[in-house]
């Protein structure tokens, strides 16, 4: 890969991974640094990563990183126990969206980064399974129960609404 | 498998995660338009599907790298870089070598090369057979006298051990002496010139200064209006014509205020036997 083929990635991919790392850790900062840390990587390694494969090699060193740090925070279960309350302070805008992006702080850290490569990137189960260094039917298994509590959390919502 | 009431919900996760071939697709299509009552539950898992946002990564510039810029010289240039430097240090060494021969030859030295060239030759014919002549006269008076001749059979190469300082001491000589190998002590090695001819053997001749009142007297090769600088005198032996061939060469300077009025004076003499 040269240069010109990394800034390339730059200009294609950093929102993207901006993007799925400030929903998984919903820390602009935290966010950004991890961004700046995978593209770093990727310069490092420019020489042996194929540009077909940057992206997924992007997203693979993010998300990596990503689990780590947020091993090291802790942050997963504080987030995991905050109160709805949110929720209720916004009765009178309650727009599917908002309500989404909320509910992901109900899933695991792997369930929501499993639901972001998969709605955000468009990753087949098997991409998803080499990002995340899991096999397909784990993939798929997470993938299922996670859309099945965002689902049950609507519908509960919908009942509160 | 096909889509049953059993097993529908995964087939309406494989739908919505675009997993499903074209032909299952119209399969769970056709089963949700026949099942309605499974209409809002597929509607419900469908709604679970994240849409995407604007988010934009502002600092991306930060993340633009370029590569480190590095001089590469044309190949091309690099062979006439190394042709010209080439060329400016033969040159140097040239006129190096060149400069320091002349100042050999100036001062009455023989080059490193015709030094060589003399012992190669000695070694064709190792058996050398040098004359010792003693004169105390003029280089014209020489002629005239039968020198004292021996033999002896020492290779010139031996000649060549003799150190430096021994040289210099025989260099302000006033008297001109013609002597043999014998007194190899009194020889300057760098004084042995070149020979041209097999056929021709050399004889040593060294300016030195003799203690002998007598022999001083009779030094007519000590000029009045010149003092010597340096003397030295090539012999050539040529056993055919019964004669010995040679010249004297001095270096000399006219006065001690004049230093710069060097002169290099030489005389031809032939000696018959």
């Amino acid at each position: 890969m040269t240069a010109e083929e990394y800034n390339d990635c730059v200009k294609l991919y950093a929102d993207g991974l901006y993007r799925f790392m400030l929903k998984s850790t919903r820390q602009t900062e935290d966010a950004r640094d991890l961004v700046q840390s995978s593209f770093e990587k990727l310069w490092e390694h420019r020489t042996d990563v194929n540009v077909l494969k940057s992206k997924s090699y992007l997203f693979t060193i993010g998300y990596h990183k990503m689990i780590d740090l947020n091993r090291k925070n802790s942050r997963i279960e504080f987030r995991e126990t905050i109160p709805d309350q949110t929720v209720q302070t916004q009765r009178n805008t309650p727009r599917l969206k908002e309500l989404l992006e909320k509910a992901l702080n109900r899933l695991n850290e792997r369930q929501r980064a499993l639901v972001l490569l998969k709605d955000y990137e468009g990753y087949t189960y098997e991409e998803i399974a080499e990002i995340t260094g899991l096999n397909i039917t784990q993939v798929k298994v997470t993938l299922h129960r996670a859309r099945l509590i965002l689902k049950e959390w609507l519908v509960s919502v919908e009942h509160v609404l | 498998m096909d889509i049953n009431r059993n097993n529908y919900e995964t087939f309406f996760l494989n739908y919505l995660d675009r997993e499903l071939s074209p032909a299952d697709r119209q399969s769970v299509e056709k089963f949700i338009s026949e099942n309605a009552d499974l209409q809002k539950e597929f509607l419900l898992l469908q709604q679970t599907i994240l849409s995407p946002t604007d988010i934009i990564f502002e600092p991306k510039t930060s993340l633009f790298r370029e590569e480190e810029k590095r001089r590469i010289i044309p190949f091309y240039r690099a062979r006439i870089a190394a042709a010209v430097a080439v060329l400016i240090l033969g040159s140097w060494y040239m006129r190096t070598i060149v400069f320091k021969n002349n100042v050999r030859n100036l001062s009455g030295k023989v080059p490193i090369e015709a030094r060589k060239n003399n012992v190669v030759k000695e070694n064709k014919s190792p058996a050398v057979v040098s004359h010792v002549i003693k004169t105390h006269g003029d280089a014209k008076k020489n002629s005239t006298i039968n020198p004292v001749v021996k033999k002896q059979d020492r290779s010139y190469s031996r000649l060549n051990k003799e150190p430096e300082d021994q040289v210099a001491s025989k260099k302000s000589s006033s008297a001109l002496e013609i002597q043999s190998a014998d007194s190899q002590t009194g020889i300057n090695p760098e004084q042995i010139p070149t020979v041209s001819g097999t056929q021709t053997q050399v004889l040593v001749i060294v300016a030195k200064k003799s203690n002998d009142p007598v022999q001083n007297e009779r030094a007519a090769l000590k000029e009045q209006d010149f003092q010597s600088d340096d003397a030295i005198s090539v012999v050539g032996l040529n056993d055919r014509n019964k004669a010995i061939a040679g010249f004297f060469k001095k270096l000399t300077k006219r006065a001690p205020a004049d230093e710069n009025a060097r002169k290099l004076r030489v005389s031809v003499f032939q000696i018959s036997y």
